[in-house]
């Protein structure tokens, strides 16, 4: 049977932001967004909630019960990061960790029998490491998150850990008032109607009854009080660092090979973390020797940054101290801290590409004053029959305004070579010399020693001017291959296989 | 002994200075396998030479092709006017973003010709402007100053074409190197520049000189490709003591190719490969139709 723990955190960034400003703790203090017109409370310390300030009351009434009460509006970042810092330290615990967006944390404990036999030791282990925060918290282990959920919230006085033997979710549940549970407002008024006061009386309708009164509103609210409901949290997958590697087909100790890898390596591994909008706080190389010995080190810089230059400059002075017993079989890099990036950061590492691209555009404008607009080109095929027809020279600066090709980095390139043609513009005219068996001109002579073929091309014949070609290609004794075909009468040479 | 130094005053040296450049691989194994630095290294000078249909432009165009892929920027300078990636178009390799410069390369008959061109020209202008020039002060028009034109008598014949004998023999590629020239000085513009050259065209070493600091302090891998006249698969470069790497190739059979490091500063020398490329009739000319 499947367990579940659940981590209540009441009061989640308040406590949060009090741990980190102490003198907030004696003092009433809430979190409101008082930007908006009708402010409303979202947190409430303790010596707040003694005066009557509780969650979601006006901000107009909140300051009437407490004309001194502090005011910190809300911060999605610092929200988010301690987020992140307690699931962080719950993945040490449980493979699968959930948040349901609000203050409750949740660990599926299916599995780890064997890890965690003891339910209460596991509790006291999480208190501990959300003591490190530090944060008041409160733990209820149960069969079902939403079970897991209501035990949570149902501890009383000082008691902070609540476990549900297993199997009992549903009498555990009934025990509860009402209150307990979430419930929508219409159904909160039935039951007051009705004279429903625990869950227990609520389980005692018959199944679907809600559903049947009260539609979908009451379906999760059935299951709930059933025991049955899994959808309470969001399993959180936990960010792998980025990492890069490079296996080295011949191990090397040369310093500027391993700088040149290191480079391309960093390049690639700042452009991944740039795009999560992230700079790299703590860079950890890894390296495996040929002795079969594995070299790890971490490098900081300074600042977080997206420099590649930076953080080769540290790799760098490390290289040329380290004394290595053997050879570098593999490299890997790896971001292992990384913080957020901030807009003149990621503005600095664009300008990288825009400045690029302006000196493209500067050159590309004094190619075109030298050369002209017709000698900078860029190849397009052309949906034409004749080989010599069907790539078209666009010039460049065309070429780019009319179609927005962009290719995003590591396209995968097809594993085909096809061989270049060097073509010949008009066609060069051979003769054939039957018995010397070789294709002849003023210039050249091309002894044959195999040949492919023949390729017919025959089209346009709707045209004045139709074709009709035999190709042949040609192997040399002087291994060239060349590109053939036979019209009106002549041999003709398109182009050599280069 | 000035490294020697260097090293005492653990100052860096010229390698260490490079050593923040990047590694062009070619997407093809075997090739980037056999370079030293796994690739062509930025900053540096390459040259792959081979007699005439070896496959030296398929490595190249592979060569862009796999830059392009990786998001930079690369170029073709195109000195013979034979380039033509037809069949790599067809198998849809991304060259859409080539940039392709189709420099001539100038001949010195074509240079005579526009040289004689120019003084013919020079000579009927002059003449032509005398007779203006009379008819406008006859006419009361503004008078222009051609107390030049009227001194130096410019025949075709008069003119003395001055041989540079230090100027090696073939055909200039001052063009092409103007635009590589062009390129590397616009900082960052391209990451790859592929300089094909004529059959027997001779680079002059101050040209060389040059383009090699510029391509060091720009990091642009520049990549030559020379012709080989001939069966002979060992000799010098063409290009001198400035090219880092030295590629020959020869065709060993239709579809594959050998290639030897003939000459290489970063290690890895005499060290061979052998590539395979498609069969030509296997891409099928029928696609055409």
């Amino acid at each position: 049977m499947s367990r579940t723990a659940c981590l209540w955190l009441p009061q989640f960034e308040l406590n949060g932001r009090i741990a980190q400003a102490p003198e907030f703790s004696e003092a009433p203090a809430i979190i409101a967004d008082v930007s908006t017109l009708s402010a409303r409370v979202l947190e409430a310390s303790l010596p707040a909630l003694r005066l009557g300030i509780d969650s979601h009351m006006s901000m107009v009434t909140a300051r009437a019960l407490c004309p001194d009460l502090t005011v910190i509006p809300p911060n999605a970042t610092f929200r988010n990061e301690l987020k992140q810092r307690i699931l962080q330290l719950l993945y040490q615990l449980a493979p699968v960790v959930g948040h349901d967006q609000q203050d409750s944390f949740f660990l599926d404990l299916s599995g780890t029998e064997r890890i965690h036999p003891n339910e209460a030791q596991l509790a006291q282990q999480i208190h501990r490491r959300i003591a490190e925060i530090p944060l008041p918290a409160i733990v209820a282990i149960a069969d079902q998150p939403i079970s897991a959920w209501i035990a949570a919230r149902a501890c009383s006085g000082a008691t902070q850990t609540q476990i549900v033997p297993a199997g009992d979710d549903q009498a555990f549940i009934g025990k509860l008032p009402l209150a307990n549970l979430p419930m929508p407002e219409e159904i909160q008024r039935f039951c007051h109607v009705l004279g429903i006061a625990s869950l227990k009386e609520l389980q005692t309708l018959p199944h679907g009854a809600l559903c049947r009164r009260f539609g979908k509103l009451a379906d999760q609210l059935e299951r709930r009080i059933f025991g049955q409901a899994n959808d309470v949290f969001n399993i959180e997958i936990p960010p792998s660092p980025d990492q890069v590697s490079l296996d080295l087909d011949d191990p090397t100790s040369s310093l500027e090979v391993l700088l040149f890898l290191h480079k391309s390596l960093l390049d690639r591994l700042t452009c991944e973390v740039k795009n999560k909008r992230l700079v790299i706080a703590c860079l950890q190389l890894g390296w495996q020797l040929a002795d079969r010995t594995v070299v790890e080190r971490q490098f900081r810089p300074a600042q977080p940054t997206l420099s590649s230059r930076c953080l080769l400059d540290l790799l760098g002075l490390w290289f040329r101290q380290c004394d290595l017993p053997a050879e570098v079989l593999s490299i890997s890099l790896s971001a292992v801290e990384v913080g957020r990036a901030t807009a003149r950061q990621l503005a600095l590492f664009d300008r990288q590409q825009q400045v690029a691209e302006e000196a493209f555009d500067s050159a590309l404008a004094q190619l075109v004053a030298m050369f002209g607009e017709r000698s900078v080109v860029t190849p397009e095929l052309s949906d034409t029959f004749l080989p010599e027809q069907r790539i078209v020279w666009r010039d460049y600066r065309s070429a780019r305004l009319s179609t927005a090709q962009k290719i995003t980095a590591h396209t995968p390139v097809s594993q085909s070579l096809p061989p270049a043609i060097r073509l010949f513009d008009p066609p060069r005219k051979l003769t054939w010399d039957r018995k010397r068996k070789l294709f002849f001109d003023a210039d050249t002579s091309y002894h044959v020693r195999r040949t492919d073929g023949p390729f017919h091309l025959q089209g346009q014949w709707w045209h004045d001017t139709p074709f009709n070609r035999q190709y042949i290609l040609v192997h040399t004794d002087q291994d060239e291959l060349l590109l053939l075909f036979w019209e009106d009468k002549r041999w003709h040479l398109q182009g050599l296989f280069d | 002994m000035f490294s020697h130094i260097a090293q005492q005053l653990q100052l860096p040296t010229a390698e260490q200075r490079q050593s923040t450049l990047e590694v062009l691989q070619s997407g093809i194994d075997a090739l980037d396998q056999l370079l030293p630095c796994g690739g062509f290294v930025g900053g540096q000078l390459a040259e792959i030479t081979g007699n005439s249909s070896c496959g030296k432009r398929t490595l190249a165009t592979a060569l862009c092709a796999n830059v392009l892929a990786a998001g930079k920027r690369a170029a073709w300078v195109d000195g013979t006017g034979q380039f033509y990636p037809l069949l790599q178009l067809e198998f849809g390799v991304p060259l859409a973003r080539l940039l392709v410069i189709r420099a001539a390369v100038e001949r010195p008959s074509e240079r005579d010709r526009r040289e004689t061109h120019h003084s013919e020209t020079h000579h009927s202008e002059t003449h032509h402007s005398d007779s203006n020039h009379s008819d406008s002060n006859h006419n009361g028009s503004v008078d222009r100053d051609h107390s030049v034109d009227r001194r130096v008598n410019v025949q075709p014949a008069n003119i003395r074409r001055f041989v540079d004998r230090h100027q090696p023999s073939g055909p200039l590629c001052l063009p092409v190197l103007k635009a590589v020239d062009i390129l590397l000085q616009n900082n960052g513009a391209v990451s790859l520049i592929i300089v094909d050259l004529p059959p027997q065209t001779k680079v002059p070493p101050r040209l060389l000189a040059r383009l090699k600091l510029s391509a060091e302090q720009s990091g642009v891998a520049i990549v030559f490709l020379t012709e080989q006249i001939g069966r002979s698969f060992h000799g010098s470069s063409s290009l001198g003591t400035f090219i880092s790497l030295q590629l020959r190739i020869k065709r060993q059979s239709g579809t594959q190719l050998g290639i030897v490091v003939a000459k290489s500063k970063n290690g890895k020398m005499a060290h061979q490969a052998v590539v395979t490329i498609d069969e030509p009739h296997s891409v099928s000319l029928a696609s055409t139709i």
